[in-house]
């Protein structure tokens, strides 16, 4: 009889205590969000939603806003709103450029904070209005979609480094790293990577163009994919794509900040402007483009030591070396101390089907 | 018990009484014959006797042969049973059993019983549920002579012990229990006995009467003793030391103790190559999870946790909801209701409607029902997969728990999401840790967790290697076999 | 003391589990922030040391059971005697109620945080409350029974902690080795303390365990595997985040490296994990319930359904009550210190005490 009861209690139990419940198709999606400078102090979002219909592309949903507080946005946000707007599917997040120089910590919080934000979420800049560029209509998946395959390729395959939300607030916090973040631009009706941000703390303070990106991932990443083209001595070019690549820094021991960078890629050639290739001519491609890395290399470092940042992470190379200097509270004026030296090895190993 | 020294009048009062009852039933056959030298009344119950073996072994004897008392009369006669007796009792239930009853009286005493049953039972055939593709296909019957005869013919040693019972008061079933002593537990035959004789019930008319009768816990969905009609699987159990329970008018048998993964352990397993039957049993164990969790899963990420789907896959999900007007949960429930009532309807109708029936309701019904938009194609894919999953268990008791299983997770999905889905099978995997067949722990080699009893659970490790009788049995013989002779690979020139 | 019945026995090798689902629970998934804050990128040697010391305690443990009759409720009442030892089972009693509830309250914050923020306390804890009646109606068997598919069954999620956060990993992070002065490393060990609690419970289910003296290896391997479980944890963690300033912030390290798994069918994986720990934490919850439970039947000898069913009573209105941030904070604060005193101060007093009293008895 007790049993019975208590049974039937428990279910009654049950089903007073529902939760609120957020069915999929009774919810807008948020995707990609932007921010703005508004007028005066304010701060302009855009979100993107996308608008599944069937057997079509998916159409996307634009709304602006402007308010104080990144907070507000989003209950301003939800006010224009059919449905409502959750973020547990947030992809990308775009900061304006005038943004990005006034400082991104504020909106990077709310997303921190938030438990139903992903860290696999991509941060990214964009010169001129995000709400511009978030507005176009881009492929047949959605604008989230094409955005985030478009800078994901990238990272996997291409020169990008490796950036999304973990990564920059990792960078933001640590001593030894600043962080950075893809640059994009709209160009006609599509997008385009346009390079790096490079950030202090999280203020925008440079960037970096694509053709440096080879020598950037090297550096950060510690290794690299893309395809790289040298000119050589006598006017040939040569297009190397790396297969293998390491980074080793090594640190005198006399001098704790005085850093030696050791770069190693192995890589095919993927095409010559003068036709066949005999072994000394892979020799004189190796030799030529060793010596631009270590040129664009030491003139990178040289940047970011004007600029008094470290993308690159070599500080942190440094602290891990040295014992105490972890505790160290002004990290960045010991930055400026640091010496870098780099030497570059390069192994072309096979050119291709033919010769 | 005779009651021998009970007095004549008293006796004779007893047969006139069985006599009057008995003759109110059309079927009592009772006259007198004059034979050329002595005079017997021969009484018994027409639908019960074999007529050729009235005629031939008892008629023909007492009319050729020369007799005068019922001693010599049992002498003479060339049949198996006979009794000679004044126990009313006696001659009552062998009456009913089919035996005829020779008297030199109307109402004397003492009888002679002959016995003159009627056999006609179904022949030995193909086992319909168990049904294997290679292998032995003999199938239990509904005569208990027939199935012990199976048995005994299997294993033709003397340690096969067989001990009767009559349950029912209506019914008077016989039952048989069967063990290997020396090999099964005698606490746990003593436990099958003790709990056997303390039935109280009027009839037994299947097995799985007995089943619920004697079970830990009648109150779980999950059966705690395997019942079987294969012989062959009854004597591959006798032999790892468990025990058999026949019941007269049957064709299932009863195995006792019983664990959970014997459940999901078909009996063709053991025909086919040791790798090809553990890659079977993976297969049922991740059809047996599918089929209970896949829509309770459905559910939940629907209601809760949108976030888990794979981006991609969002647009396929949003599109086909979209057109949905109930909430997932409801929508859930009426797919499952539907392949219930398909279910139900098909097992009602005769064989050739039904499979009609079924193919046609499970297709019309199904995209009929996606047309109208009263259901999603993702979830009537889903609810029809686990369906089909659900019949991969090879006990048919079985099955029919984990179709039942999957709703109170679906409720639980429905409160709580995943969470709820968690709770829920805190709540089963607790039911079945207090569980126990027969006083043996139900999840034996998951936990307490027995290593050596793992070989043959979710995989069937080769015959050379399943050396050791199942722990959880106690037997007393725990080896099966010469280890190291087993595992030798004797070449043609040795 | 009554001897316990056959059926209600466990064999030796459970003890495994038994020791480790204790150990491994709540603690796991935030236990980064208080130990990074003393020690560092070289917390993990911190863990090793508590992981040793632990081992040290699990001996001590056998040997002061080894010398009585019965558990520890029998041991204290009598050396202490009547009024102190039962006043020192009540202490004990008292601690292991606290644990269990200070655990279902920590998973209850983070469900509120990470899944359902409108979930309505009441009534997950009287589901709760149902599911811990069912189980301790089975007996010791059903609770083990817990403890063992409380181990093995997450087993797999450990997977995604070491594939997926090595993605993303700076094993410089790690160096310099040792960065940090002994006296830093210790204060990371005591805050490791609340973490690894549990192991005492031995102290009363240890009649409950056939061949007791077999079971000492496993008690120990139990311990074994936790530590390298929280070092690896531990490891992972600081590789993964920059090791100072990031793991500081978060209040449940190992949760947000969930946020960065990405499985082809699934993409957020902290939902499955964190439900998943339910698994973790109820026989932690069990064990300890039980253990107080145990012990109010040995002192008081009321009937087992009778204590099984205040307890919970109790247990549900303690939990529904203390939902606010400071008071969840006291109470942890509470526990640490009980923790230090009676498992790490105590129970060393007690091994000299029953050292000495054998010493007596064997002149005598």
């Amino acid at each position: 009889m007790w049993k019975i009861l208590s049974f039937i209690m428990l279910f009654m139990l049950m089903l007073y205590g529902c939760l609120d419940k957020e069915i999929i198709d009774d919810v807008n999606l948020v995707m990609v969000i932007g921010y703005d400078v508004g007028e005066g102090n304010k701060i302009k979002g855009t979100i993107v939603a996308p608008e599944y219909k069937k057997e079509q592309p998916v159409d996307s949903k634009v709304m602006t806003v402007e308010s104080d507080l990144s907070r507000d946005l989003i209950s301003d946000l939800q006010k224009e709103s059919p449905a409502p707007l959750v973020y547990g599917k947030l992809q990308f997040a775009l900061y304006s450029e005038d943004v990005a120089k006034q400082g991104i910590e504020k909106y990077v919080d709310s997303l921190e904070r938030d438990a139903s934000v992903g860290s696999k979420v991509i941060l990214a800049v964009c010169k001129g209005e995000a709400k511009n560029l978030l507005e176009g209509k881009y492929g047949q998946q959605g604008t989230a979609t094409y955005f985030r395959n478009l800078v994901e390729h990238n990272m996997h395959r291409e020169n990008l480094p490796i950036i999304n939300l973990h990564t920059y607030l990792r960078n933001f916090r640590m001593k030894g790293k600043d962080p950075s973040l893809p640059l994009l631009e709209k160009k006609n009706d599509h997008v385009k990577i346009t390079g790096l941000a490079l950030f202090q703390k999280d203020k925008m303070v440079g960037e970096i163009e694509n053709d440096q990106l080879f020598y950037f991932k090297l550096l950060s990443d510690r290794y690299v994919k893309g395809i790289h083209t040298i000119t050589m001595d006598d006017g040939n070019k040569a297009s190397i794509e790396s297969i293998r690549s390491k980074r080793r820094a090594n640190i005198d021991e006399k001098n704790p900040f005085h850093l030696t960078i050791e770069l190693e890629i192995e890589g095919y050639l993927r095409e010559y402007s003068e036709g066949t290739v005999r072994p000394e001519i892979l020799k004189k491609a190796e030799k030529a483009f060793e010596k631009e890395i270590v040129k664009n290399s030491m003139e990178m470092i040289d940047m970011f030591k004007e600029k008094n940042i470290d993308p690159v992470g070599l500080g942190e190379e440094i602290l891990s070396h040295s014992r105490g200097l972890r505790k160290v509270k002004n990290w960045r004026d010991i930055y400026s101390k640091m010496e870098v030296d780099v030497h570059a090895d390069v192994k072309i190993t096979e050119t291709g089907v033919v010769q | 018990m005779s009651r021998m020294y009970k007095q004549n009048w008293k006796r004779k009062d007893s047969i006139e009484k069985l006599f009057a009852v008995f003759r109110s039933s059309t079927d009592f056959i009772q006259y007198d014959v004059n034979t050329s030298h002595i005079k017997y009344w021969i009484s018994y119950f027409e639908t019960l006797v074999d007529v050729n073996i009235l005629n031939e072994n008892i008629l023909k004897p007492i009319h050729s042969k020369y007799w005068q008392s019922l001693e010599e009369l049992k002498n003479i006669l060339p049949v198996k049973d006979i009794f000679l007796t004044i126990d009313t009792d006696l001659m009552k239930e062998k009456l009913l059993e089919g035996f005829v009853m020779i008297s030199l009286s109307e109402y004397g005493s003492p009888c002679l019983l002959v016995n003159a049953k009627l056999n006609k039972a179904r022949e030995v055939t193909l086992p319909e549920v168990e049904f294997t593709v290679i292998g032995p296909k003999e199938a239990f019957v509904e005569s208990i002579e027939s199935n012990i005869n199976l048995i005994r013919k299997r294993l033709p040693i003397e340690e096969l012990r067989i001990r009767t019972l009559k349950i029912g008061r209506l019914t008077q079933t016989r039952l048989a229990i069967i063990y290997i002593e020396g090999i099964a537990d005698e606490e746990n035959v003593f436990t099958v006995w003790q709990r056997i004789s303390n039935i109280q019930i009027d009839q037994v008319n299947d097995s799985s009467y007995i089943t619920e009768m004697i079970s830990d816990n009648h109150n779980s969905p999950f059966p705690q003793l395997l019942d079987t009609e294969r012989p062959d699987r009854v004597v591959s159990i006798l032999a790892e030391g468990k025990i058999a329970v026949i019941v007269d008018g049957s064709p299932h048998v009863l195995i006792g103790p019983t664990t959970l993964v014997e459940f999901f352990a078909s009996f063709e397993d053991y025909f086919l190559n040791w790798i090809l039957s553990s890659f079977f049993r993976i297969i049922r164990l991740f059809a047996v999870s599918f089929s209970i969790l896949a829509t309770p899963i459905y559910v939940a990420v629907l209601n809760y946790h949108y976030e888990l789907i794979p981006t991609d896959l969002l647009n396929n999900f949003v599109t086909s909801r979209r057109e949905v007007p109930v909430p997932p949960f409801l929508e859930a429930l009426f797919l499952e209701g539907t392949i219930e009532l398909l279910r139900e309807a098909g097992a009602r109708l005769p064989t050739k409607v039904g499979q009609t029936i079924g193919i046609v309701g499970g297709i019309v019904i199904g995209t009929a029902s996606v047309e109208a938009g009263l259901t999603s194609n993702i979830l009537l894919i889903i609810v029809a997969l686990a369906a089909l999953a659900s019949f991969t268990t090879p006990v048919y008791k079985m099955g029919n728990t984990i179709r039942l299983l999957r709703f109170p997770f679906l409720m639980f999905a429905e409160m709580y999401g995943l969470l709820g889905i968690v709770l829920c099978f805190c709540f089963l995997a607790t039911h079945l840790l207090r569980l126990t067949s027969l006083g043996r722990p139900f999840l034996e080699p998951i936990y307490p967790p027995r290593i050596t009893d793992l070989k043959d659970a979710f995989l069937r490790m080769p015959f050379s290697m399943m050396n050791e009788r199942p722990k959880q049995l106690r037997t007393e013989q725990p080896k099966r076999m010469d280890e190291e002779k087993s595992r030798e690979n004797k070449d043609i020139d040795e | 003391m009554a001897q316990i019945a056959e059926r209600h026995k466990v064999s030796a090798p459970l003890v495994f589990y038994l020791v480790h689902s204790t150990q491994f629970g709540i603690g796991v998934l935030g236990f980064q922030k208080n130990v990074v804050k003393y020690a560092g990128h070289d917390s993990w040697i911190s863990v090793i040391l508590i992981g040793l010391i632990v081992h040290l305690y699990i001996w001590m443990i056998y040997q002061i059971l080894k010398r009585s009759s019965g558990s520890l409720m029998t041991l204290q009442h009598d050396l202490f005697g009547k009024w102190v030892g039962n006043g020192l089972n009540i202490v004990w009693i008292i601690y292991f109620f606290l644990g269990s509830c200070a655990i279902l309250i920590g998973y209850i914050e983070i469900l509120k945080v990470w899944m359902f923020e409108d979930l309505n306390i009441w009534i997950y804890t009287a589901i709760f409350m149902g599911l811990l009646y069912y189980i301790f109606n089975g007996g010791f068997r059903v609770v083990t029974g817990f403890a063992f598919f409380g181990v093995v069954l997450p087993l797999w999620i450990f997977l995604t902690f070491l594939i997926f956060p090595t993605r993303f990993a700076d094993l410089q992070h790690l160096l310099p080795i040792m960065d940090h002065s002994p006296q830093e490393i210790f204060m990371g060990t005591m805050q490791m303390v609340i973490t690894v609690i549990g192991f005492e419970t031995l102290f009363l289910y240890y009649p409950f365990v056939k061949n007791i003296d077999k079971s000492q290896k496993w008690a120990h391997i139990g311990n074994l595997f936790t530590t390298c479980s929280y070092i690896i944890i531990m490891i992972v963690s600081i590789v993964y985040y920059s090791a100072e300033e990031e793991i500081l912030r978060n209040k449940w390290a190992t949760l947000a490296m969930w946020k960065i798994v990405e499985l082809p069918f699934v993409e957020r994986f902290e939902y499955i994990g964190i439900a998943s720990w339910s698994l973790v934490i109820l026989p932690n919850i069990c064990v300890m319930l039980w253990s107080a439970k145990r012990g109010i039947t040995e002192i008081f000898g009321i009937t087992e359904k009778k204590v099984i069913i205040s307890v919970l009573v109790v247990m549900f209105f303690i939990v529904n009550v203390i939902v606010d941030k400071e008071d969840i904070q006291l109470l942890n604060k509470i526990i640490n210190m009980y923790a230090l005193g009676i498992v790490f101060c105590y129970i060393p007093v007690l091994y000299l005490i029953t050292f000495v009293r054998d010493l007596w008895k064997r002149r005598t």
